[in-house]
């Protein structure tokens, strides 16, 4: 899986932007997941990739595995490859788009009616979404 | 070993703007559930949220009021969890750069200042709320109602400055006192518009270093913070003294049982990667809108007390009491515009005043005394035409029936008498009748006399001036 950084940073931005989370946000993650710990870093091993799918709650096959652990792999060695860039007088992007301020006034609108904010509730009751235990006792 | 308890508290505040901080669904408390909310608080694919004006503003309010500096460019991010409340499996809130930071604020403990450091206070969505059918461990199943979700909050974190846990209801009270001052929030712990949670460790008295902290949740009131604080600080030194570690973690208040318990969370991963939020763009404040906001700050709890002692002669626990609460301090002003005794005063509202409205669970602003009237009951007062022990009664009777101080007086008839004629006739029917209390007086016994005084007013059904019935008295005796 080979792809040149600018490449990475606009699938970023594009997926995030679009809404198209899987992708964007795995990256983002996977990302962060090395980044975060400031360590130099080590070939990601197999409990990194399911952790990372355990914190995006994705399901990866035990056949998958060693597929997307290379995977990882590749993608976090053009991520290295961008932090060899210098960026000692740069500003961190916060937003990629140039604009700021963009604010409503504090104005009421109407809400959904209950019945559309429910329709796709798995499992709802007297006007309530309804989840499974979240707490172990 | 001696330890030393290390605490800091995050407490969370809804703004009390009219519309949610990401979208116009109403913020108004009690709706029937699930009924404010659309598809950008629901999360729902292709919705965007777009941040309200007012949240911000309210923000650089408290910031202020709370000695913040105020932020240049703050932007927002998404704090990633998985939790029911939570629609969008993630929170939007600030991570590295939040509206407010390095502030202070100073609190009073066993009548020395104490200053506690607010390390940031950020903008960030309220999550939906949770209602468990049993208590959060023994139910099978939870019901999610998110009108609150999307509400906004301002997350203020203090410094690990608190070293008891009398000092951390003491910064509550504070905090709550100067938020609403600043009328950003109601500050209903009731109503879970001020929650607070806590951090708590020890270390060996003396230590420079922190030790592992336990975080306390769900604690519904001032009184449950402390106990609940005090409860885990004698936890934590019972395990240390065994030789124990504490393990970090999470653990809920309850109340009926009077202790901590740790609460396992099913999502054992904690890892909130937070990442900017593509979907709002980053926030630049003007220093002008700052000094804006500025000038239009009114006078806060600890400028207000002490104008109260300087200017009004108050004791400073007068003062204190008085002002803790915005309502109550512009009520004295109210009725200190109208008859300038502010001591008299001060007794009054921290006194009667009070009592009726604790028993009867109202707020100041809903008393029917108007402070109109409890100033023209003073003025009856100090002109001698009700006694003190009178006024008591003609304040209850104010109470419940809004009547005007001097209809109340007049209908009843409650003039104080301090016609001399009038009193020596009662103070000479008393002398005749009670001739044991008279010998008993003259042979020596001082104490008599309060008992003749006490005939003398319970004829005069409680109008005779007390200072002339005494002088009377001992005139004849």
């Amino acid at each position: 899986m080979a792809m040149p950084p600018a490449r990475l940073v606009v699938l970023l931005v594009q997926s995030t932007l679009h809404g198209h989370f899987s992708s964007g946000i795995i990256i983002f993650i996977m990302v962060k997941y090395v980044l975060l710990r400031k360590v130099k870093r080590m070939k990601l091993t197999r409990e990194d990739v399911l952790n990372v799918a355990l914190l995006s709650r994705l399901e990866i096959r035990d056949d998958e595995i060693e597929n997307v652990t290379r995977q990882f792999n590749d993608i976090m060695q053009h991520v290295d490859r961008l932090n060899q860039v210098n960026t000692e007088n740069v500003r961190p992007t916060a937003h990629a788009l140039p604009v700021c301020n963009v604010l409503r006034p504090d104005v009421r609108q109407t809400s959904l009616p209950r019945e559309k904010a429910m329709a796709n509730a798995p499992l709802a009751e007297d006007g309530f979404f309804r989840v499974p235990k979240i707490v172990e006792g | 070993m001696k330890y030393e308890i290390v605490i800091g508290l995050e407490v969370h505040a809804e703004l009390k703007t009219n519309s949610k901080i990401f979208c116009g669904c109403s913020t108004h408390f009690g709706a029937e559930q699930n009924t404010n909310v659309c598809p950008v608080c629901l999360g729902l694919p292709g919705s965007l949220p777009v941040l309200n004006q007012r949240a911000v503003e309210f923000a650089i309010r408290a910031g202020l009021a709370l000695n913040c500096e105020i932020a240049e460019f703050s932007k927002f991010d998404r704090k990633n969890y998985y939790y029911p409340d939570l629609p969008k499996d993630y929170q939007i809130s600030q991570y590295d750069l939040p509206v407010c930071k390095n502030g202070y604020l100073d609190i009073e403990v066993n009548g020395e200042t104490k200053r506690i450091g607010i390390t940031r206070i950020h903008l960030e969505e309220d999550a939906g709320k949770l209602v468990h059918p049993q208590t959060i461990t023994t139910s099978n199943y939870a019901y999610v109602d998110y009108n609150r979700t999307g509400v906004p909050l301002v997350e203020i974190v203090s410094e690990p400055d608190i070293r008891t846990p009398e000092e951390a209801r003491a910064y509550l009270t504070k905090l709550r006192s100067i938020l609403e001052y600043c009328d950003v929030s109601d500050c209903k712990m009731e109503e879970g518009s001020l929650r607070c949670d806590a951090n708590i460790s020890l270390r060996p008295a003396g230590a420079d270093y922190f030790g592992t902290k336990a975080e306390l949740k769900n604690m519904n009131s001032f009184k449950a913070v402390q106990k609940g604080l005090e409860y885990e600080a004698m936890r934590q030194e019972d395990v240390l003294a065994d030789g124990g570690a504490i393990r970090q973690e999470t653990r809920t208040w309850d109340e009926a049982r009077g202790v901590t318990l740790s609460m396992r969370s099913k999502e054992q991963a904690h890892d909130y990667r937070y990442f900017p939020d593509p979907d709002l763009v980053p926030l630049l404040i003007s220093r002008e809108q700052v000094e804006e906001v500025r000038t239009s700050l009114p006078e806060l709890p600890d400028a207000r007390k002490d104008r109260l002692v300087e200017q009004d002669g108050l004791s400073s626990y007068d003062a204190e009491v008085i002002t803790a609460s915005r309502a109550v301090a512009d009520y004295y002003d109210a009725v200190k515009k109208l008859v300038d005794d502010p001591k008299t005063i001060a007794n009054w509202i921290m006194g009667d005043m009070m009592k009726q409205l604790n028993t009867r669970g109202l707020s100041i602003t809903a008393s029917p005394v108007t402070p109109v009237h409890l100033a023209e009951m003073i003025q009856l007062l100090n002109k001698g035409t009700i006694s003190g022990k009178i006024a008591k009664n003609v304040f209850e009777e104010m109470f419940v029936s809004g009547k005007k101080p001097a209809e109340i007086v007049k209908e009843q008839g409650l003039v104080q008498i301090s016609d001399e004629s009038a009193i020596i006739a009662i103070v000479e029917q008393v002398i005749a009748a009670n001739p044991q209390s008279v010998a008993d007086f003259r042979a020596g016994k001082e104490k008599a006399i309060g008992f003749l005084v006490g005939q003398v007013m319970k004829q005069s059904k409680g109008r005779a001036n007390p200072e002339m019935v005494n002088k009377l008295l001992k005139e004849r005796l």
